[in-house]
C-alpha cells in the first residue's frame, strides 16, 4: 500500500508530527479543517460510518501539546474543558483516549480501524499509515505540524 | 517485578515450611492422647505433599533468581499492560477500547451561594443551588446513555426535591443522523442546550430570564419528552439541523409543566432548526429555530404557541459573546386575540488569567393580554459580574443586577456563588 510505505519512511522526519491511522482506513488525505473538527469532536465518523476514535498521548508530551496548540490554539486545560462540555451537552459519549506510550498508541490504532493519532516517532507497525495533511506529508516543505 | 515475585514466593515457601514444621511440633502434645495408625498415615501423606510443594517452589525461585540477573533471557512472565488514562472518572476495569461492557462515567455539579436584594419582603440568604449528578454510559460504538438528576430546594418551602432533568438514549448513526429518545432540553436557541443545569459551566450566576426553567417561572418550554434528531447537513459549510417532537408543556399551575408520561392533548410539539458553525471562524455559531405546539390550559380555550428563536454566538477560551432573540406568539383558539412576547439577551465576557468579568443585558416583555404568562410582565436590565476560576473545577462568582419592571420599582440584587464540578 502506497500510504503505508510512505508512513514508514516519513513519520519521524525531522521531528514533524505525523497524522497516523490504521492502514485499513481508506482515507489518505485530510484538510486542516477536517482535522480540527475531529479534534474538537464535531466530526465523529469516517466515511462509511466507521466511528472515529481519537487517541492522544498524555498531556505534557509534544505529540499532544504541539498539535493542540498548532491546530486548535488551545492548551490542555482548555481542551479538557471543551470535551467535558461536549459530553455534558450530549454531543460526545466519551473523551479522547489518552495513552502513556508510543507502543500503546500503536496498539490502540491496530485494534481500532477508526482510530487516529499524532506521532513524532517512526511508526513500527506496517498495518499503520501516515495521512497527508493538505496534500503534504511530514518532511514536505510547508507541512503544517512541525 | 521479578524482585517482588521472588519475595512473594519466598514468603509462600516460608509459610509452607512453617506448616510442615508444625506437624512434629504439635505431635508431642498429642502423644498424651492415643494416635491411631490412620492418623499417622494421614500426617505422613500431608508431610509428603508439603515437601513436594516446597521442592516445586524452590525450583521456581531458583529459576526466577537466575533470570533476574539476565534480563535478556526469556521469562514467561505475562506482560503487564501500560495504563491508559481518561480524563473522566470511569469504573475500575473499564479502561481501553477492548472492553465491550457498558462504560459508566459519573460526574457532578453543584453550587452554593449568598444572595440579597432590595425587593420588598426579601431577606439576604445563604442558598444551596443545584446538586447535579450527571451520568453517561457508552453502550456500543453508536449507542450511549445520558442522564442529569438534580436535587434542589424549593425557594418557598426550603424542602428538597429530586428532578430527572434529562434522560436520553442516544443513537449516533453517523455524522448526519444522531437520534435522541427520552427527556431532553429543547433546542430553542443556544443557551438551553449549552449549559443545561450546571452553574459551573455558565459564566454568569444564573440563566437569562428568557431561558429560566419552567418551575422557576420561565416562559419557554425548555424541557421536552419525546425524540430528537440532529446532524450535519454540510460539513463544508458547517451547517447542522435539529428536528424534535415531544409532548409539549402543560401551562396549568400546580402540576409539573413538563409532561413526562402523559400529554394533555393528542397534538405534539415540534421544533425545527438550522445552525452554522463555520470552519473559517472556529467558535462562531449562528442559527434559528421554530417551535410549534397546541397548549391546553385548564378551563380555558386552547392556545397555539409558536416560538421563533435566533442566535449569534462567538466563543473561544478567552472571549465570549452570546446573543439570542426569541419571539413567542400565543394565539387563542376561536379568537383573533394573539399576543407577541419578545425577548432577548446579550452577554459579553473576556478572560484575563483566572478572572473573567462579564456583562449581560436582558429583556422580556409579556403583554397583559397574553393568555398564559401575563404575570411575568416586563423585565429588563443589566447584570455585571466577575467570575474567578479557583482551579479547573471550581469557580467563585459575584454579580450585581438591576431589574426594571412594568409598573413597579426597579430591583437591585447582589449575589455570590461558589460553583464546582466533581
Amino acid at each position: 500500500m502506497l500510504a503505508s510505505s510512505l508512513g514508514n519512511s516519513q513519520a519521524s522526519h525531522a521531528g514533524d508530527i505525523a497524522v497516523v491511522v490504521n492502514a485499513s482506513n481508506p482515507v489518505n488525505d485530510l484538510s486542516f479543517s477536517e482535522l480540527r473538527n475531529m479534534l474538537m469532536g464535531d466530526r465523529r465518523f469516517w466515511k462509511g460510518n466507521v466511528r472515529l476514535k481519537l487517541i492522544l498521548r498524555e498531556p505534557g508530551t509534544r505529540d499532544r501539546d504541539a498539535v493542540l496548540g498548532l491546530l486548535l490554539n488551545l492548551d490542555n486545560r482548555a481542551f479538557a474543558a471543551h470535551w467535558r462540555a461536549k459530553i455534558f451537552r450530549g454531543e460526545a459519549s466519551e473523551e479522547p483516549l489518552s495513552v502513556a506510550s508510543v507502543s500503546q498508541v500503536e496498539r490502540y490504532l491496530l485494534e481500532n480501524p477508526g482510530g487516529i493519532t499524532f506521532m513524532t516517532a517512526k511508526i513500527t507497525a506496517p498495518q499503520l499509515k501516515v495521512l497527508r495533511l493538505e496534500g503534504k506529508l511530514p518532511g514536505d516543505h510547508g507541512y503544517a505540524l512541525k | 517485578m521479578c524482585r517482588s515475585t521472588v519475595r512473594i514466593l519466598i514468603f509462600i515457601v516460608a509459610i509452607a515450611l512453617s506448616q510442615a514444621n508444625a506437624v512434629p511440633q504439635q505431635a508431642p502434645s498429642e502423644t498424651t492422647a492415643a494416635v491411631s495408625p490412620e492418623d499417622v498415615k494421614l500426617l505422613l501423606q500431608r508431610l509428603q505433599d508439603l515437601e513436594a510443594q516446597v521442592a516445586a517452589l524452590k525450583t521456581q525461585v531458583n529459576r526466577i533468581t537466575e533470570n533476574s540477573g539476565n534480563p535478556s533471557a526469556a521469562v514467561s512472565v505475562p506482560p503487564v499492560p501500560e495504563p491508559a488514562t481518561d480524563q473522566g472518572m470511569s469504573m475500575p476495569g473499564h479502561v481501553g477500547e477492548t472492553v465491550s461492557a457498558p462504560r459508566l462515567q459519573l460526574r457532578g455539579y453543584g453550587d452554593v451561594g449568598w444572595n440579597t436584594s432590595d425587593l420588598k419582603g426579601s431577606t439576604n440568604s445563604f442558598a444551596l443551588g443545584q446538586f447535579n449528578l450527571f451520568i453517561t454510559s457508552r453502550l456500543t460504538d453508536k449507542v450511549s446513555f445520558l442522564s442529569e438528576t438534580v436535587v434542589e430546594a424549593d425557594q418557598r418551602t426550603n424542602d428538597f426535591g429530586i428532578d430527572l432533568e434529562r434522560l436520553e438514549l442516544i443513537y449516533a448513526v453517523n455524522d448526519h443522523l444522531n437520534l435522541q429518545f427520552g427527556r431532553f432540553h429543547t433546542a430553542i436557541g443556544y443557551y438551553n442546550t449549552a449549559y443545561h443545569h450546571s452553574a459551573f459551566m455558565q459564566t454568569a450566576l444564573g440563566r437569562p430570564f428568557l431561558f429560566a426553567f419552567e418551575d422557576g417561572g420561565g416562559i419557554l418550554p425548555v424541557h421536552s419528552v419525546g425524540m430528537s434528531a440532529t446532524g450535519t447537513v454540510s460539513s463544508k459549510l458547517g451547517l447542522h439541523y435539529i428536528a424534535e417532537i415531544g409532548n409539549g408543556r402543560n401551562p396549568r399551575t400546580g402540576v409539573d409543566p413538563v409532561q413526562n408520561v402523559s400529554d394533555d392533548n393528542n397534538g405534539k410539539a415540534f421544533n425545527l432548526g438550522l445552525f452554522v458553525r463555520p470552519g473559517w471562524l472556529p467558535g462562531m455559531q449562528f442559527g434559528f429555530s421554530n417551535y410549534h405546539d397546541h397548549v391546553t390550559p385548564g378551563g380555558k380555550a386552547n392556545v397555539t404557541e409558536n416560538i421563533l428563536a435566533a442566535h449569534l454566538i462567538y466563543q473561544n477560551s478567552r472571549f465570549e459573546f452570546l446573543n439570542e432573540g426569541v419571539l413567542l406568539r400565543h394565539g387563542v383558539a376561536g379568537s383573533v386575540v394573539a399576543a407577541n412576547i419578545p425577548g432577548f439577551y446579550s452577554q459579553i465576557s473576556r478572560r484575563f488569567g483566572d478572572y473573567r468579568p462579564y456583562f449581560r443585558y436582558e429583556y422580556v416583555n409579556v403583554p397583559v393580554k397574553d393568555p398564559l404568562y401575563s404575570d411575568v410582565g416586563l423585565l429588563h436590565g443589566p447584570k455585571i459580574g466577575l467570575r474567578y476560576d479557583l482551579n479547573e473545577f471550581a469557580a467563585f462568582k459575584v454579580e450585581y443586577g438591576r431589574t426594571m419592571r412594568r409598573g413597579l420599582g426597579p430591583v437591585n440584587s447582589l449575589g455570590t456563588q461558589l460553583a464546582f464540578e466533581f
